[in-house]
């Protein structure tokens, strides 16, 4: 039986106009990736300045100068509607490639900041 | 079959500027599926003012009269701000398949009366979640052709350098499946 749950993975961007590039594995008895959202400690900065590319088992969703702020969702959206739908993703091998790019846009003041990836996945229930 | 983006870029440096642009499509495009419009701003205005996207009024509260200007502030309906024209057009049937006007929300905080001078409704706390409008058009169309109009500097009479970001969504066909199924056959 399939169990819904929500994955996180962080990245730090600590310098202003450059690219974080991280890849994550997910757990094994992971079967389906349904979709992705991003957050941050700053979501203005976030907002304003970030774009990422996303992998997921090296196919590419969403490419270079995707803006980040296409994949945020606000307060005022239902927690279950908040997830960017994939569909139904077959993970593959498991690994997610986050390649987020910070850009000045002449407005926000660069500050360090988090920038956090989740992921919506169902999982095999290992208590079933 | 799978999905698959197609960013475009368009800057506007001009009040008043119209861009024609072209956006390439995958060779294996087999149909345009979406469209989505981004866009930031990357210079301020004549008088250093922020004007896309705007902020919100900072609410002042002088004495007797705060509660009242903060009461009539999340009950006043804002006009929008009116940023520019986009269109989208294919080389086969469908002609102009999207038309769209590109503006800010000015009343993410309408109604919503826990805002204070010192917490208010931002796009980036209230921003709905964003889709793509659904189009369908052939993807034979290897082309699409656009043109984008600034309004925003039109009418306040000053250059004001922003790129709108032009997603095109197509679904392309998945050539290593097709393989695969033409060698278990």
């Amino acid at each position: 039986m399939l169990k819904p749950t929500k994955d996180r993975f962080d990245i730090q961007i600590t310098e202003a106009n450059k690219t974080v590039t991280k890849s994550f594995e997910l757990d094994k008895n992971i079967k389906t990736i349904k979709g992705v959202l991003v957050t941050s400690s700053r979501d203005d900065l976030m907002y304003h300045r970030g774009t990422q590319k996303i992998e997921i088992n090296k196919e590419e969703y969403f490419p270079d100068n995707y803006e980040s702020k296409l994949l945020m969702s606000g307060v005022n959206v239902a927690p279950n509607q908040r997830y960017y739908n994939l569909g139904n993703v077959n993970p593959g091998n498991g690994i997610i490639n986050l390649v987020y790019t910070d850009a000045d846009d002449g407005l926000t003041p660069f500050a360090p900041y988090r920038v956090s990836l989740y992921v919506d996945t169902e999982r095999e229930d290992m208590l079933s | 079959m799978r999905e698959q983006v197609v960013i475009t870029p368009v800057n506007i440096t001009k009040a008043g500027e119209v861009r024609f642009f072209q956006i390439r499509l995958p060779k294996n495009s087999r149909q345009i599926i979406g469209i989505e419009i981004g866009g930031r701003r990357i210079s301020k205005g004549e008088n250093g003012a922020l004007l896309f996207p705007l902020q919100p009024p900072i609410i002042k509260e002088p004495g007797i009269f705060a509660s009242m200007s903060s009461t009539l502030d999340w009950l006043t309906f804002k006009r929008n701000t009116f940023i520019g024209e986009l269109k989208l057009q294919s080389c086969e049937q469908a002609n102009i398949f999207f038309a769209a006007d590109i503006q800010t929300d000015e009343n993410l905080g309408f109604g919503d009366f826990s805002q204070n001078s010192k917490w208010q409704a931002i796009v980036f706390s209230h921003q709905s979640k964003t889709e793509e409008d659904t189009v369908k058009v052939n993807g034979d169309t290897t082309i699409v052709q656009g043109i984008y109009k600034d309004r925003l500097g039109e009418q306040s009479k000053t250059d004001v350098q922003y790129i709108v970001n032009v997603y095109v969504w197509v679904e392309i066909e998945d050539e290593s499946a097709n393989k695969k199924e033409t060698s278990e056959k």
